[in-house]
């Protein structure tokens, strides 16, 4: 394997055949392999998911807790906007004195300003919810 | 004959590390049998000849050559690898960057003496180890990658982190220092 500028160089002759003798193995192998199989199994442990400590699931499952009362509570407050506006109607029409007051459809362009406003205001939630996760 | 013989080692390394790759351990052992010889001649002489010391760092190079066997490219030869990795340990233990390049002023010894025999009554390869002692601690290395260990000089100069330029500078310097203090062998009555 060894190149030398100097093929018959005496001295590298020399060099080669004062070489030391190989090493008997004398156990070497077998303790190699022993800190081989830790080292394997320090490994394995490594790999394995660190488990998620209890004060962080709790702490998880309070922040879901708390999002998921945010949405009733904004739930009932829509429920409850609907529910008074009607009976808001019906308590004007019930009460008009002279049958004045009528329910009567808009036309269909008259939607359109309410329309638009909806759909912001369906685009701002979406971000803010997108935002919050 | 021998490149028959040499052909065959080489594909039952490469076999066993085939094997090992996939994770077969006695297979890797039959990889550290293989080359544990040369990868503790290597520390020890790079540990000033620790033995303990040098078993360490070469338990050491195998584990971390197990943990890494798939970072193995296979550009160079396992063994070349393996020296690179027990280096590369050595410097760890050491805390040393690198090889120091400078030349290293060796201290006077016996071999140095003008007049002094190398045929004398401690025997030929006490002197030969004598005459490395006082090299420079590169150019021992360079000498003893290449000549002990059984490296080409590009395999030696990879494993010492050097341009292989450079590592003939250092084995030529080497040599000459060597020729000076062993001239009074004479290999014709040695052979």
């Amino acid at each position: 394997m060894n190149e030398s500028d100097f093929p018959d160089d005496p001295l590298d002759a020399l060099l080669l055949a004062n070489a030391p003798e190989p090493l008997p193995d004398g156990g070497f192998v077998g303790r190699t392999m022993t800190a081989v199989d830790q080292a394997e199994r320090a490994r394995a442990t490594q790999r394995r998911t660190t488990p998620v400590a209890p004060i962080v699931i709790a702490r998880a499952l309070a922040a879901e807790h708390r999002r998921h009362e945010a949405q009733a509570r904004l739930w009932r407050w829509a429920v409850a906007g609907v529910v008074a506006g009607f009976a808001l109607l019906v308590a004007a029409v019930a009460l008009s004195p002279d049958d004045s007051v009528t329910v009567a459809a808009p036309a269909p362009q008259q939607w359109y300003p309410l329309c638009l406003l909806l759909a912001f205001g369906a685009v701002w939630y979406a971000w803010r919810e997108s935002r919050r996760n | 004959m021998q490149f028959d013989a040499t052909a065959h080692a080489q594909a039952q390394i490469a076999g066993w590390l085939a094997r090992a790759r996939q994770g077969d351990r006695p297979a890797f052992a039959r990889l550290v049998q293989s080359h544990q010889s040369r990868v503790r001649l290597q520390l020890r002489r790079l540990t000033q000849g620790d033995a303990a010391l040098a078993d360490d760092l070469a338990q050491e190079t195998f584990v971390q050559a197990w943990l890494h066997l798939n970072d193995f490219r296979g550009d160079a030869r396992l063994a070349t690898w393996l020296h690179r990795i027990a280096l590369t340990r050595f410097l760890q233990h050491v805390r040393r960057p690198q090889l120091p390049l400078e030349w290293n002023a060796p201290e006077a010894s016996a071999a140095d003496e003008p007049g002094h025999d190398p045929r004398a009554a401690e025997g030929l390869t006490r002197d030969v180890e004598r005459a490395l002692q006082s090299l420079s601690e590169i150019q021992r290395l360079a000498v003893v990658h290449c000549f002990h260990l059984d490296l080409s000089h590009a395999e030696a100069a990879q494993v010492l982190g050097l341009p292989l330029g450079t590592l003939k500078s250092h084995l030529d310097r080497a040599k000459s220092r060597l020729r000076e203090l062993l001239g009074a062998w004479n290999p014709e009555s040695a052979t």
